[in-house]
């Protein structure tokens, strides 16, 4: 509107027109903004009936479609690997064996960082990885958190990508559902100590739903142009040469390329979220077209979305999933439009600069600073919300230069213990916490019996509960204050006042809710935040789900009480109310203070200057 | 340098296990 306003400065009837064209534009583009949104919705409401049945009936054992291409597979590697498919396992051994099968996992993601310039498939010839960022690395990827603080393209050989991450990716999405189906058991059954076996859960879950997803999705994003390939880098001539500041002349440019699409199709599908580069789904080659982007965005959400209806077939009462699956998408679409209005309103700084904002049919207008004009506003914002709500972490716009509503969005979804929607699994097993504390509370507030799903719930659940939900904001609280006290945890800070803290307190918040996403602000490949942002992805993962799974022990050895008049039912509007506003209470409480000294303090700085 | 970090990694673990174990007395003792 600026440049024609300019160009006939003065002229009423014009700049009547010129306003009509801004006033159209925005109303194009408001519609525009909710065709995508609703089309996005559409499709995954579409998709959640049936991948929920379907993965409720591998988990149940029952027969699927892929039994006669899959099944022989299945046996020959319980055969090979020496498990015994009938044998279940209590929640002690459960936990066991799915921390014993971390620590071998971190060791050798550690091991192959650490020895990839002796191992094949590094064209690059890059160095080993250093010790301190193989450590992060190791536990980030095992514990499904995918936070990076290397550069994948000058950092990772192709061999570590594909063996040690990619590998991972799956490994610790499976890892999470079994936990999730190992609880879900628990409602079920009654009377028993025997909550399955781990290593057939961990199997059925990657053979059966994620490695059939994940090819399907890769072959679909290697036909948009999502690069896979062993060639080496490619070295090419520059369209435009430039100079260094000393005078040299640069001619050609490396581009980097690799085997990505088998990587980028589990990164989203497995809420685990690490690129392949370095820029994740803002690259070119890991996100290149609209329909990619869209595939992407779905497969976000995709999983985590049925396992509510896994859930509630698992449990044979399927309106108990569409509840928990209600609650969340009430959460998520809130904080979305919230996003969605902040990003829309631009940048206050460049307004007052003269800088045109404004939306309109020659761009998208609003706060596009670290934003692909390819995806504008609406893209953007709405993988941001996706990504930070379901633990996924990747990204195809940078956090960092978001509005401090819309960089405080993405952070409080992350902060509310990640249950809307969530990790692959871990969301939902989170969820179902928080269920049980809801009910509890509801018990005392109203005089009604607290219990779930027929399951009494008792002081254990509650003290085990507890534990769950207050842990990663403990970890968050104290790891940013450690972290803003020490000079190692404040060099590394790129930007002053509010919005530093800011980078600080998300990087916290992201590493202990196994999010994995970051303020990009903060240099944090060092010694002192690989170590200590190490530590909370571990705490984060590990310390939250033994609890979990002693809830599934101690709710599996208790009888099934049939529905009575002092029942509160947990399928109706009124319980999804109750479930949000607990969710919202606790992390709205946690967290005020914290996110008052960053987001909400440089909004107020913007506003008023 | 390794040797540190993979000493840290065990430790981690070695505490998550006394939790597991500490978890586990704490529903036998209910």
């Amino acid at each position: 509107m600026d440049f024609i306003s300019r160009l006939n400065s003065g002229g009423v009837a014009l700049h009547v027109f010129v306003s009509g064209i801004a006033h159209a534009g925005a109303i194009l583009m408001t519609i525009n903004t909710f065709l995508q949104i609703g089309l996005f919705t559409v499709i995954l409401l579409a998709c959640v009936k049936p991948l929920g049945l379907f993965m409720a009936n591998v988990y149940l054992g029952r027969p699927t479609l892929l039994d006669r291409l899959i099944r022989p597979i299945e046996l020959w590697f319980y055969r090979v690997a020496g498990i015994d498919s009938k044998s279940e396992m209590t929640w002690l051994q459960y936990a066991s064996s799915l921390l014993t099968f971390s620590f071998v996992s971190i060791i050798a993601v550690y091991g192959i960082q650490r020895l990839q310039s002796l191992l094949p498939l590094n064209p690059e010839s890059l160095d080993a990885v250093s010790p301190d960022s193989s450590f992060n690395t190791a536990i980030s990827f095992v514990t499904n958190t995918n936070w990076q603080g290397y550069s994948g393209e000058s950092t990772m050989s192709y061999l570590t990508q594909m063996l040690a991450l990619t590998v991972q990716n799956f490994m610790s999405a499976a890892a999470g559902m079994a936990a999730l189906v190992a609880l879900i058991r628990a409602f079920v059954r009654q009377e028993t100590t025997l909550l399955g076996n781990f290593w057939v859960d961990l199997v059925r879950g990657t053979i059966y739903i994620l490695l059939p997803l994940s090819l399907g999705l890769a072959i679909i994003l290697a036909s948009q142009g999502v690069v896979q390939t062993f060639s080496p880098y490619r070295e090419v001539a520059l369209l435009e040469p430039t100079t260094t500041s000393e005078g040299k002349s640069i001619t050609t440019q490396k581009i980097a390329t690799g085997p990505a699409a088998s990587q980028v199709a589990i990164k989203q599908l497995g809420t685990n979220g690490g690129g392949f580069f370095n820029a994740n789904s803002a690259h070119p080659f890991e996100n290149p077209t609209p329909f990619s982007n869209l595939l992407q965005l779905l497969s976000i959400l995709l999983i985590p979305a049925a396992l509510c209806l896994t859930f509630g077939e698992m449990v044979g009462d399927r309106r108990q999933g569409w509840a928990l699956l209600a609650a969340m998408s009430i959460v998520f679409f809130i904080m979305l439009g919230i996003s969605l209005y902040a990003e829309h309103q631009g940048n206050p700084a460049l307004a007052k600069l003269g800088v045109d904002q404004a939306t309109s049919d020659l761009q998208s207008g609003g706060n596009m600073e670290g934003k692909e004009t390819r995806f504008g506003i609406t893209n953007s914002v709405l993988w941001s919300v996706a990504t930070s709500s379901a633990s996924n972490g990747s990204v195809n716009s940078m956090h960092d230069s978001y509005t401090p509503i819309g960089g405080l969005v993405a952070m409080w979804l992350i902060q509310l213990d990640e249950v809307i929607f969530g990790g692959v699994g871990s969301g939902l097993y989170g969820m179902i916490v928080f269920a049980i504390a809801t009910v509890f509370m509801a018990g005392l507030m109203v005089g009604r019996t607290p219990e779930y799903l027929g399951k009494k719930i008792g002081a254990f659940e509650m003290k085990m509960a507890s534990l769950v939900i207050m842990l990663p904001c403990v970890v968050v609280l104290l790891g940013t204050a450690i972290s803003l006290m020490l000079t190692q945890g404040r060099e590394p800070i790129s930007n002053p006042g509010p919005h530093g803290f800011s980078q600080v307190l998300y990087a916290f918040s992201s590493a202990a809710n196994n999010n994995g996403s970051a303020f990009a602000g903060l240099g944090a490949n060092t010694p002192f935040y690989n170590g200590i942002l190490g530590l909370s992805m571990f705490i984060g993962r590990f310390w939250m789900l033994l609890p979990v799974l002693a809830i599934a022990g101690s709710l599996a050895e208790k009888k099934k009480i049939p529905n009575s008049n002092g029942t509160l039912p947990t399928h109706t509007p009124l319980f999804v109310v109750l479930l949000i506003a607990v969710v919202v209470i606790v992390g709205a409480l946690s967290f005020f203070p914290a996110l008052a000294l960053g987001p909400i303090v440089e909004h107020i700085l913007w506003t008023k200057n | 340098m390794d040797f540190v970090w993979l000493l840290a990694l065990g430790c981690f673990f070695v505490v998550t296990f006394l939790l597991l174990n500490g978890i586990s007395s704490l529903r036998t003792d209910k």
